[in-house]
């Protein structure tokens, strides 16, 4: 089987499990929408900032890699969507479309790769955290494809370009820690850090 | 058709005036719901750490439940955002800069309430000043700046 009939075989599978129930329709429906997964993560990043006494500084330069990963994923998506259009899947195959109709391309998965920069960035810097954002984003991708408006490839995609913009901004932070450093020192001069 | 091409053509068949007040009406919403919610973050997260200060109540327990309440309600209104704006949609990009634009206003209120309410709590000549935020544990806010003002001169 190649690669676009496995994508879509999956999609397949994952949206036919809705319109079976309608609570969990509704359920999906209320994580897929593209503001409660995020708005969630930046409240987390914002504890993680305040944080513990011991770790502070630490995670705050978790959350300044989360916040740069999250912002230039954003641009890799739009540079993405700019060369290539992948239709959507409801436009393609017979989908169950269990909400609104999106107008921008399917690949990558806009919020997903959003969520998967951020949840990779505080990840490296830490694992608890890290690993309740990652699956979160994990549970908004699925929900994405269950409503119908993403292929599961491009959920995939969007956690692989996620982690590759955090990944060069871990190398980039590691080379300008002290630059970091005195960002994080001007912030705590005004009791903002 | 293509996405943008089909885009121009749905748009063509709508009142732009309403779209626009729809637009901002949902902007404001996301905007309102991001303050709150940062705040209640804030709140939580000094209240965790001592960071007596910027704490809207003195005592603990009643700032961990105010700050759950207004969580919980803001979370629960973006979960339910669908069903409330089912064309109201506020776009990735612009979503980043309101979401930015209620944290700056979270601790601009946080800072101003919080100095308001704790000022006659905390004496200003207590001790010297710590840097950061556990520099906010025994004083608040304004009374750390005019401190670090002072100092300064």
């Amino acid at each position: 089987m190649t690669w676009p009939g496995l994508d879509s075989n999956l999609f397949l599978w994952i949206n036919g499990l809705s319109g079976q129930f309608s609570f969990a329709d509704n359920i999906m429906r209320a994580i897929a929408n593209d503001y409660f997964a995020i708005v969630t993560s930046c409240l987390i990043m914002m504890a993680l900032w305040v944080g513990i006494r011991s770790k502070r500084r630490h995670n705050q330069k978790g959350v300044m890699l989360a916040s740069a990963s999250l912002g230039t994923s954003q641009g890799m998506v739009e540079l993405i969507n700019s060369i290539y259009m992948r239709p959507r899947p409801f436009d393609e195959l017979d989908a169950n479309l269990v909400f609104y109709t999106p107008t921008d391309p399917s690949f990558p998965s806009n919020s997903a790769t959003v969520l998967f920069a951020l949840a990779w960035g505080i990840f490296l810097f830490n694992r608890k955290a890290g690993a309740v954002l990652l699956a979160l984003a994990a549970i908004h991708g699925f929900s994405r494809v269950y409503v119908g408006v993403h292929y599961p490839l491009d959920i995939l995609g969007g956690a692989i370009i996620g982690l590759m913009v955090a990944l060069f901004f871990l190398v980039l932070f590691k080379l300008l820690d002290p630059v970091v450093n005195r960002l994080i020192n001007l912030l705590r001069l005004f009791y903002l850090a | 058709m293509p996405y943008n091409k089909l885009l121009v053509y749905d748009l063509h068949c709508f009142d732009f005036k309403q779209i626009l007040l729809d637009m901002f009406e949902v902007a404001l919403e996301y905007y309102g719901l991001a303050v709150l919610a940062s705040i209640a973050t804030i709140q939580a997260a000094a209240s965790y750490n001592n960071i007596n200060g910027i704490t809207f109540f003195k005592n603990r327990s009643f700032n961990y439940l105010f700050s759950a309440i207004i969580i919980i309600t803001c979370l629960g209104a973006l979960l339910t955002w669908n069903w409330r704006n089912p064309i109201g949609m506020v776009e990735g990009a612009q979503q980043f800069y309101i979401f930015m634009l209620g944290l700056i206003s979270a601790i601009a209120a946080t800072a101003i309430i919080s100095s308001i309410i704790n000022h006659s709590r905390f004496n200003t000549n207590q001790e010297p000043l710590e840097a950061g935020l556990e520099g906010l544990r025994e004083r608040t806010f304004y009374q750390a700046i005019t401190l670090l003002l002072r100092s300064n001169k």
